[in-house]
């Protein structure tokens, strides 16, 4: 069983895409952009990153327990990429998600609203 | 030094595959550094706009997530490090340098650039400009 690539895609992908439907909605178009822009530049990134450290033979992988997917690019397995490219839309997911919590539910304790609406100086009405 | 060659692992005292080859340098640790230097005038450009509180329960939960993953994929041999290019000290069979360095700045790096994108995509942030003294304000 392919468990290198199992555990990413539970891990990261899994998660990553059931919170989507969470902060999406609030996120506003420049929020979106903004999302998908930091998504593919870490793609990028960690693209590269990936061989540097290859280059520098941080480490390598053994398949004495779990075969790997069998696809590589240039020497690096598809599942370094798999976990490169689902760790950054996860963060994201979960800063965005506990950014929405603040002060809704169980978490409004912990996670107080960072910025209050200023309260209103009108009369109050009273009871009738 | 290519990724494309494997190493000859042996089993390290937790079970746990491994290797050493090459020269004792801490790449691992060295490598995180051009990562730091480009987070210093990112954090100068969104250190008003980013939710610190937010940010510290991200880090957390994916420094307990990523903690629990990597000792799995450490024993398992999905990732066998080389001994010669990690500092040496182990957290739960884990190289030191993912808890203290890898888990902690690339998510708090991603959550900056995102806030940066977000700054320069609805024009509270210019190139070469200055940040406004409070968000949305």
């Amino acid at each position: 069983m392919p468990l290198y690539f199992l555990t990413v895609v539970f891990v990261f992908w899994v998660p990553g895409l059931a919170l989507v439907p969470v902060y999406w909605g609030r996120l506003g178009e420049g929020g979106r952009k903004a999302l998908l822009a930091a998504v593919a530049i870490m793609a990028v990134v960690s693209f590269g990153m990936e061989y540097v450290y290859l280059w520098a033979d941080i480490w390598s992988f053994s398949e004495a327990h779990d075969p790997l997917l069998g696809i590589g690019l240039w020497g690096a397995p598809i599942e370094e990429f798999t976990y490169w490219f689902g760790a950054t839309p996860f963060c994201l997911g979960l800063y965005l998600v506990f950014q929405r919590l603040r002060g809704c539910g169980p978490f409004a304790a912990v996670l107080k609203p960072a910025r209050m609406a200023p309260r209103r100086k009108g009369r109050r009405r009273r009871p009738r | 030094m290519s990724g494309d060659t494997r190493p000859r692992m042996r089993r390290s005292v937790s079970g746990a595959p491994t290797y050493a080859r090459g020269a004792k340098w801490p790449a691992w640790f060295l490598l995180a550094i051009p990562f730091l230097l480009a987070m210093i005038p990112l954090f100068k450009a969104v250190w008003r706009r980013v939710d610190w509180l937010a940010c510290m329960f991200t880090v957390l939960l994916f420094e307990g997530i990523m903690i629990v993953v990597e000792h799995n994929s450490v024993m398992r041999g999905h990732w066998v490090y080389n001994e010669n290019r990690i500092l040496g000290p182990l957290v739960w069979g884990v190289p030191i340098e993912e808890p203290l360095i890898y888990y902690l700045l690339p998510p708090i790096f991603v959550i900056m650039l995102f806030e940066l994108l977000k700054g320069l995509m609805d024009g509270t942030i210019k190139f070469g400009g200055k940040q406004p003294a409070t968000k949305g304000r």
